[in-house]
């Protein structure tokens, strides 16, 4: 791949999105829908087919040319040599290649979704300008090749994230979701910040190559590696909705329906993990940093995998579920298993965003009805949205030869991870947990929104959705049953098309944590991994299908604290209330009541009223009378001939 | 040839008569007697100039105190002017009392 052919579609990849946001913000209220909805989706469409060209440039480049980086332009040159230099660099390797298919792919079919979502919503113009400026933000964000551009793009995912959840403005509760989403994301934005000061103080560059390169600056498993990779892991977590930065994600939820797809579940929230898979170099320097990590992804993966099984909101379930795969996801990158986290990634990005979508066909359908425990029996009244969920929740679960099948079981590792005692195998036998987790509450979700019946008058009446909306979905369907099989077989000296494709990437750093698995092991490994899947369905259909036992039963039988924290999200919320958030507005109320009026009026009021006194003390000495003058007049000129002759000299 | 050793007292007398002038016209409330107190002091200062244009062998002290005699008969025709313009106005001669302008 050559430079200029590297450059010229990196433009493009760029250009095409950020056209369609500057055309729909500008023009789409005056040109009206069908322009809107044609310039949103085809502009997407094409940073797809530029995508396409992308990664069959990577493809297609002899082994070890498959990654270029390019410097479009400088942008800050600080001296030369040693000295900081910033330019708009940008990399095309099989990592970014990765992300531009799943960002513009999904993105695409998310946008042909959103032409059939928002066809009664009269803000049309400004969603789709949204839409299409996020999906530059996010190209920006996975194409960098410097920390700073990586930096701008990671906060211009932010603020399209904060613009699309308050996108309904008037709903006080959307609002509050925006910014709470923004300032969370923003700790971390602070944290990665922080990172980069501390990788250009030692490395004297902000340029990734470069910093990869520099590595000597950076002794193994000392405290600054592990350090600037904590760092980079909270900014990770405040993006990807880890513990403990993780409350804003089903909040999130208030958004419209396709921004749930695209931004908080198939694209924008993976960023951590791409985030932690790009600086591979660093976090294999600090196995602490990336045990940390490890522990925080599984931890989070189980809590929101509990906090799921109990939510009555059908989009707050699939929040949890993304949480808790983007757990898995954020584990598999901590341990090191770096293609098999991205992997997971790219099949979750299908059958999440499957999964939204149809979630958004039921509420559509409904009147904006999103409480299960009113659905029920939908299976026969929307057909394909049905058919398009099953799919996407057996792919969830890691169902036999679905697409999450293939991705989950090569990601827990079993046998394949070292560390400090039995620590590896209890976040193994935890990863197991969650896959029987999400076999619970995957088909929790289905039976109760599909399987029974109807649980209010609405919902015999109810109609299936209108083509923009059902078409994507099956396509997402179908991929999410048949996407991976080309792709990657979870047993070694198999099918490795797609690690064959990454590999080169994290190739020369070998995270310590992590080796490859051999035969026997993995498939050991696969065969736990499925039947814990295979459980996990199996009791949620014997609960929440046949009723043997009834839900409510086992839940009486379980001991109180466990429903209660799960339906309570484990209190994180009032406990951030309690710790963060009251205390600051008693700090605040104190700083209103006494400081502003004491101690800040004090002293403006009281230099105020010193400089009165002074004036009025200082104004009696003009009393009119020429004699008067006159004496001060002489007083200070003896003075000064006193001062003059007698002291300066 | 005036004697050297004069030269202080010379000097001491300038500083006498311009200290009574000083006084003269911070203490007294007539505006008339105010003047003559000024042209006083600028008699002593006159006088300093020429004691020291003497003494220093220069002439610049004798050109300075014709300088001055000339500012002083200005200064003399612009104040009259002003005490007369003044006294016909119906104002009593006090400086005192000529304080308006503080406001």
């Amino acid at each position: 791949m050559s430079v200029s052919t590297a450059s010229t579609l990196v433009i493009l990849v760029m250009l095409f999105p950020l056209i369609g946001a500057a055309l729909n913000g500008l023009l789409g209220p005056v040109l009206g829908r069908r322009f809107v909805n044609i310039a949103g989706t085809v502009s997407i469409l094409a940073a797809f087919v530029v995508s396409c060209f992308v990664l069959a440039q990577v493809v297609g480049a002899p082994a070890g040319h498959a990654s270029i980086t390019i410097r479009l332009w400088d942008w800050i040159s600080l001296g030369s040599g040693t000295n900081l230099s910033v330019g708009m660099d940008f990399t095309l390797d099989a990592l970014s290649a990765l992300m531009l298919m799943v960002i513009t792919g999904v993105g695409f079919l998310i946008h042909v979704y959103s032409v059939g979502y928002m066809d009664h919503d009269p803000g049309f113009a400004r969603f789709f300008s949204y839409m299409n400026f996020f999906i530059f933000s996010m190209l920006a964000l996975v194409l960098a090749a410097d920390l700073l551009i990586l930096i701008i793009g990671w906060a211009l995912v932010a603020l399209s994230s904060y613009l699309l959840i308050g996108f309904w403005y008037d709903r006080p509760s959307a609002v509050l979701a925006a910014r709470k989403a923004f300032i969370m994301q923003v700790i971390g934005d602070v944290a990665l910040v922080i990172a980069a000061f501390l990788i250009v103080l030692h490395t004297h560059t902000l340029s990734l190559p470069n910093i990869f390169a520099r590595t000597a600056a950076f002794p193994a498993g000392g405290l600054l590696v592990t350090g600037v990779c904590v760092l980079l892991a909270i900014g990770a977590f405040a993006k990807s909705a880890q513990f403990p930065l993780h409350t804003w994600l089903p909040d999130a939820m208030e958004g419209p329906t396709p921004v749930s797809a695209l931004i908080h579940a198939a694209t924008m929230v993976t960023a951590g993990v791409y985030l932690i898979a790009r600086f591979h170099v660093l976090f294999n320097l600090a196995p602490v940093a990336e045990g940390m990590v490890a522990c925080v992804g599984m931890g989070t993966a189980v809590m929101a995998g509990i906090i799921a099984l109990s939510q009555i909101d059908i989009k707050r379930v699939i929040a949890y579920s993304t949480m808790s795969q983007i757990g898995l996801m954020i584990y598999a990158v901590g341990i090191g298993a770096y293609s098999a986290g991205m992997f997971h990634l790219a099949m979750h990005a299908v059958f999440k965003a499957l999964l939204f979508m149809a979630a958004g066909n039921v509420i559509h359908s409904l009147n904006d009805e999103q409480d299960i425990r009113l659905m029920g029996g939908l299976h026969s009244r929307m057909k394909w949205t049905h058919l398009a969920f099953g799919a996407g929740s057996l792919a969830l679960a890691g169902f036999f030869l679905f697409s999450g099948w293939f991705s989950k079981e090569d990601l827990l590792g079993f046998g394949t991870v070292s560390g400090p005692g039995a620590a590896p195998w209890i976040l193994y036998a935890v990863g197991v947990g969650v896959n029987v987790l999400t076999g619970l509450y995957a088909f929790r979700l289905y039976f109760t929104v599909f399987q029974g019946e109807p649980q209010t008058a609405r919902g015999f009446g109810v109609k299936e959705v209108g083509k923009a909306m059902l078409i994507p979905v099956v396509i997402l369907g179908v991929l999410a049953v048949v996407v991976a099989w080309p792709l990657q077989f979870p047993l070694p000296n198999t099918l490795h098309v797609f690690s064959d494709f990454l590999n080169p990437v994290f190739a020369g750093a070998q995270s310590p944590l992590f080796h490859d698995p051999a035969f026997g092991l993995a498939l050991i490994g696969l065969v736990i991994g499925t039947a814990a899947s295979l459980l996990g369905i199996g009791l949620a259909m014997r609960l929440w299908y046949e009723h043997r036992p009834d839900p409510a039963l086992v839940v009486s039988r379980l001991p109180r604290a466990i429903p209660l924290l799960s339906y309570n999200k484990f209190y994180f919320d009032e406990i951030y209330d309690r710790a963060l958030v009251q205390p600051l507005k008693a700090v605040a109320r104190t700083a209103r009541k006494v400081v502003e009026p004491d101690v800040m009026d004090g002293w403006v009021e009281g230099l105020g009223d010193l400089m009165r006194g002074f004036s009025l003390d200082l104004r009696t000495v003009q009393t009119g009378l020429i004699r008067d003058y006159a004496s001060i007049f002489t007083v200070f000129a003896v003075l000064f001939v006193v001062v003059w002759v007698f002291i300066a000299r | 040839m005036l004697n050297p050793n004069l030269f202080p007292y010379l000097l001491g007398l300038a500083a006498f008569l311009f200290t009574v002038g000083a006084m003269g016209v911070l203490i007294r409330r007539n505006p008339i007697v105010v003047f003559m107190c000024i042209e006083l002091m600028l008699n002593a200062a006159n006088l300093a100039l020429v004691a020291y244009g003497r003494f220093l062998n220069s002439e610049e002290g004798q050109i300075f105190a014709f300088m001055v005699i000339v500012v002083a008969a200005a200064e003399v025709v612009v104040g009259l002017a002003l005490i007369t313009q003044i006294f016909r106005l119906g104002r009593e001669l006090d400086v005192d009392d000529l304080s308006e302008m503080k406001e």
